[in-house]
């Protein structure tokens, strides 16, 4: 799973925790990292939507494109030689490439490019941010593993399946990476159904109250246990009354939780 | 709704209908039919410069129009106060900024400046902050932010400044915001809404005010708030560079590519300098329109700018913006709107000089931050007139505080250009320029208020 990690790096923000994990992973299975620096077009668009009716158009321009030139010539350059350094010996074994535009576009864009490929690109990390990577569309849209980084040491894993998300996935990577990082592992099942009566299963068909309900179980289990990491499969998306409100549950539980959250996807 | 068009226009549609309901409601006590609808053009100008469904340009033109159709404004006196002064004294002063960006003249200076302050980064900042506020002493500080980036990436990229991470970054980027803002405050230059409370109080209480007069006012509040806003940025971000040795040679060796001065960059520097000679000494004689169109025009004789260059740099929709923020402003005072909103407005803070003040100071600030400071500006201007009769503050200090204080939007990226323009570089967040900017705002509004109550009170303004 961990053979082709993407780290995009937003011109926004420098994932320093996301890059040390992707080493960690990179070396406990010999994988390769891809950084895709993106230089955020929402970012320098900004001049224009406050400047547009003081400045001219063409002075806008020119602006942008001063911008955009410093970006990419000088400033990923800069961005990338400490990515170098954050990797080590590592380095050689990893893909440098800068890009400008929208951060989700420009990652789905790499993911298909590489499908298929030697490079095909099998777990996207991302550094948690409050308010800013959550709102990237690559959080719903991403067809391969996401693993959002939240700092510190992996010593507990824990990993949830859910009768609405049932991932086979889940346990057997759980496995490895708790093997990996020689941590503890825990498995649950949360099961919203009476027939669901796995050994670790917590019922919740008395007290349902939707799947919200659910997240805030798996958040709650996963803190009580003290876990450096859950692992969650994928979930549907949920709508809210008459489709107002659309909310998406592995969302939610990763703005819930206080650890690092890998989202599975089959 | 996710139809730009449709979104674009329901909001006008909303805006509209603020218009329809003021025209239909009865008429509070204590306000003519005319003020009623005055209150309703007010209401709708400053939810179209806030939301912006259409340019604010055409909310200019509908603010000189919307008068004539409620019959509150004759034909002739709709449309006379476009002509004014501040207009084409603006205009004067844009054709000779572009002159300036023409000729790379300030590249040149602020190379030259920022040679000058040696190696360590604490003052290179300092020079960045001072250049920026200086430069707005004689250009508008949009044209100042847009002049000075250039400038300053080059430094950043030499000295490796990662975005949100380096704080010689964000104290470079927020000194050239923050500069250009508070240097705007010091002449009529510096930003539009001086030259319009300049017309605006001529137009309704006959107060003229020279140029010389303006900078005696406003220059105490810059000279201190400079220091104090350089002290708060590089304490908010401790700088974390020791050295500027690279940055210095790279700027000495573009000190070298431009060579010596040319004849054409010298005769720009030395109109330029004429006109603001003529701003200080001819201002009742002539007045200062004139003198900006004079050097304005002798530009054109000397071929020192062509049509093209004011084109490509003058965004010709904002002087109806400035058109109709005076319109706006002598409509509402004269059709007694002014007056009821001050004494609604005394309700709060009764008749204590200090507290109108804040009041206003507040309500601009506010304003100013999520809209055009010249809108903002214009449509307090009156309020503050009125808010002047009817406690017994002098004029001139409500509209110089009004003004003032529409510099002063330090938070938010969407508050001024300037602001807009170094923050798509990258290098700072929005937390960053809250957190700074919100402490800035406080401390300037403080050095303001306390220029206003103290030396204000010592030359004789009140």
């Amino acid at each position: 799973m961990f053979k082709n990690i993407l780290v995009p790096i937003s011109s926004d923000y420098f994932p320093k925790m996301a890059i040390r994990r992707s080493r960690a992973l990179a070396e406990k299975f010999k994988g390769k990292v891809h950084f895709l620096y993106v230089v955020e077009k929402k970012t320098v668009e900004q001049m224009e939507r406050a400047g547009k009716h003081v400045l001219t158009p063409k002075l806008i321009s020119e602006l942008e494109k001063d911008i955009y030139h410093t970006q990419v010539r000088d400033i990923s350059k800069t961005v990338l030689d400490q990515t170098k350094t954050l990797m080590g010996p590592l380095d050689n074994k990893c893909n440098y490439l800068v890009r400008k535009g929208e951060f989700s576009d420009e990652i789905e864009g790499y993911l298909k490019e590489n499908s298929g490929s030697f490079n095909h690109i099998t777990c996207v990390i991302l550094e948690y941010k409050k308010h800013s990577n959550l709102k990237y569309r690559i959080f719903e849209n991403c067809s391969v593993p996401i693993w959002l980084e939240r700092g510190g040491e992996i010593k507990k894993v824990l990993a949830a399946t859910t009768s609405i998300s049932k991932n086979e996935l889940v346990p057997s990577c759980a496995k490895q990476i708790a093997v990996s990082f020689n941590a503890e592992l825990s498995l649950k099942h949360f099961s919203v159904q009476e027939e669901d009566d796995g050994k670790n299963d917590i019922k919740l068909q008395k007290d349902w109250k939707g799947v919200s309900h659910v997240e805030k179980e798996i958040v709650k289990r996963a803190e009580k246990y003290n876990a450096n990491l859950l692992i969650i499969g994928r979930t549907c998306k949920a709508c809210g009354f008459f489709g107002f409100g659309t909310h998406f549950p592995k969302v939610v539980i990763a703005k819930k939780a206080n650890m690092s959250v890998l989202i599975m996807y089959s | 709704m996710n139809d730009p068009w449709k979104k674009k226009v329901l909001l006008s549609i909303i805006g509209i209908s603020i218009l329809v309901i003021t025209y239909f409601i009865p008429t509070p006590s204590g306000l003519t039919w005319q003020g009623k609808m005055m209150l309703g053009v007010l209401v709708f100008a400053g939810y179209m410069w806030l939301v912006k469904p259409i340019p604010i340009a055409a909310t200019g033109l509908l603010v000189l129009i919307l008068p004539v159709i409620f019959g509150i404004v004759t034909r002739p006196e709709g449309f006379s106060y476009f002509g004014n002064n501040a207009v084409f004294f603006l205009l004067g002063a844009f054709i000779i900024t572009a002159a300036i960006e023409k000729h790379n003249i300030h590249k040149r200076i602020s190379i030259f400046v920022l040679t000058q302050m040696g190696d360590r980064p604490v003052f290179f900042t300092l020079g960045v902050f001072i250049l920026s506020a200086f430069s707005s002493f004689i250009m508008p500080e949009h044209a100042v932010a847009a002049l000075m980036l250039p400038v300053v990436l080059s430094v950043l990229a030499v000295v490796k400044a990662i975005p949100k991470q380096s704080n010689f970054a964000k104290v470079t980027l927020l000194s050239v915001a923050f500069g250009c803002s508070i240097g705007s405050l010091g002449t009529l230059v510096g930003g539009a809404r001086n030259p319009i409370t300049l017309a605006f109080l001529a137009e309704t209480s006959n107060i003229h005010i020279s140029f010389f007069d303006w900078i005696f006012y406003s220059m105490p509040v810059v000279l201190l708030s400079i220091p104090v806003i350089w002290f708060v940025l590089i304490k908010m971000f401790p700088i974390e560079i020791t050295s500027l040795k690279k940055a210095h040679v790279l700027l000495r060796k573009e000190v070298t590519d431009l060579g010596p001065m040319k004849p054409a960059e010298i005769t720009t520097i030395s109109i330029t300098l004429l006109t603001i000679l003529g701003w200080v000494f001819l201002h009742y004689q002539l007045g200062p329109a004139v003198v900006a169109i004079l050097g304005g025009l002798l530009l054109f004789f000397l071929g020192l700018i062509e049509w093209e260059d004011v084109e490509k740099r003058v965004p010709w929709g904002i002087i109806l913006l400035y058109g109709g923020a005076i319109t706006l402003g002598v409509n509402l005072y004269e059709a007694g709107a002014a007056d009821w909103i001050a004494l609604k407005g005394l309700g709060l803070t009764g008749n204590n000089p200090f507290l109108v003040l804040i009041m206003l100071v507040v309500m601009t600030i506010f304003l100013t931050s999520f809209m055009s400071n010249t809108a903002a500006v214009a449509m307090l201007l009156p309020i503050g007139l009125g808010m002047a009769e009817v406690s017994g503050l002098p004029v001139i200090v409500t509209s110089m505080t009004i003004a003032l204080s529409g510099g002063l939007a330090f938070m938010l990226v969407i508050a001024t250009p300037g602001n807009a323009i170094t923050y798509s570089t990258g290098y700072y967040s929005t937390r960053d320029l809250l957190k700074s900017g919100s402490t800035v705002t406080i401390l300037c509004a403080i050095i303001l208020l306390v220029i206003a109550l103290t030396y204000w009170k010592l030359i004789g303004l009140w």
